[in-house]
């Protein structure tokens, strides 16, 4: 299965991103995303249209992890 | 050990459902072009003639804020998305044959792409009704995956009340 996952960040319109990948997302894990690969963390990954052929199609929210 | 053109097509959704046989046409009218970072790959405004599949890498799209014709200087671009393997852009071109609705520009040094001239898959398309269908789905399949991103994230945007950059 290849996965075409959407990805949108709260608040920061010009980090989301799509990409294929190998394997699923999953809720907790980091990715950088955006021109300055801000760090940001899956909150929720949901199916965003039925599979079609080889292709599952997931939405997935994440927030920017905020620096200590 | 190299991939084949073929192979790296069968894993994009533009070509699902097409046979070995029909993804070998498809890939005798392609071609390879690698850009770097900054690069700009296709320019918001001008003609449209080909579609392309990004086989490594990451591009950026960008849209202009402000385009008006007697203001001097460049107008403002700012990004919506970032597209990563597998995906395709300028694919509208295919549909409508319009000027390019968004610039597009490399974002990401070695940037590998598969570039189809609009002109060759039609004639493909028009020669195979059964491709031009297959990929035709595809492209709204792909265009509605793309809306509801932009949906979702328009409503995030909103939720968050943020603005980017």
């Amino acid at each position: 299965m290849i996965y075409k996952v959407s990805y949108a960040v709260v608040g920061k319109p010009h980090l989301g991103m799509m990409i294929d990948q190998d394997t699923a997302p999953q809720v907790g894990e980091q990715i950088l995303l955006g021109a300055d690969d801000e760090v940001c963390e899956i909150v929720e990954v949901q199916d965003l249209m039925p599979p079609m052929g080889d292709f599952a199609y997931l939405h997935v929210t994440c927030k920017p992890v905020e620096e200590t | 050990m190299a991939v084949s053109i073929t192979e790296l097509l069968k894993r994009s959704v533009l070509f699902s459902g097409l046979t070995p046989e029909q993804l070998e046409q498809i890939a005798a009218l392609s071609r390879k072009a690698t850009y770097n970072d900054g690069d700009v790959i296709i320019q918001e405004g001008a003609p449209s003639n080909e579609v392309y599949i990004i086989r490594e890498g990451m591009v950026e799209v960008l849209i202009s804020k402000i385009a008006v014709a007697d203001v001097p200087g460049a107008p403002q671009l700012t990004p919506i998305v970032r597209l990563g393997n597998g995906q395709f852009f300028g694919e509208m071109a295919l549909v409508d044959r319009g000027a390019r609705s968004a610039t597009v520009r490399c974002a990401k040094d070695g940037t590998a792409l598969y570039v189809i001239p609009r002109e060759d898959f039609w004639e493909l398309c028009d020669s195979n009704h059964h491709i031009g269908y297959i990929v035709m789905r595809n492209i709204a399949f792909d265009l509605s995956f793309k809306l509801r991103h932009q949906n979702l994230q328009a409503r995030l945007t909103e939720a968050g009340g943020g603005g980017g950059s």
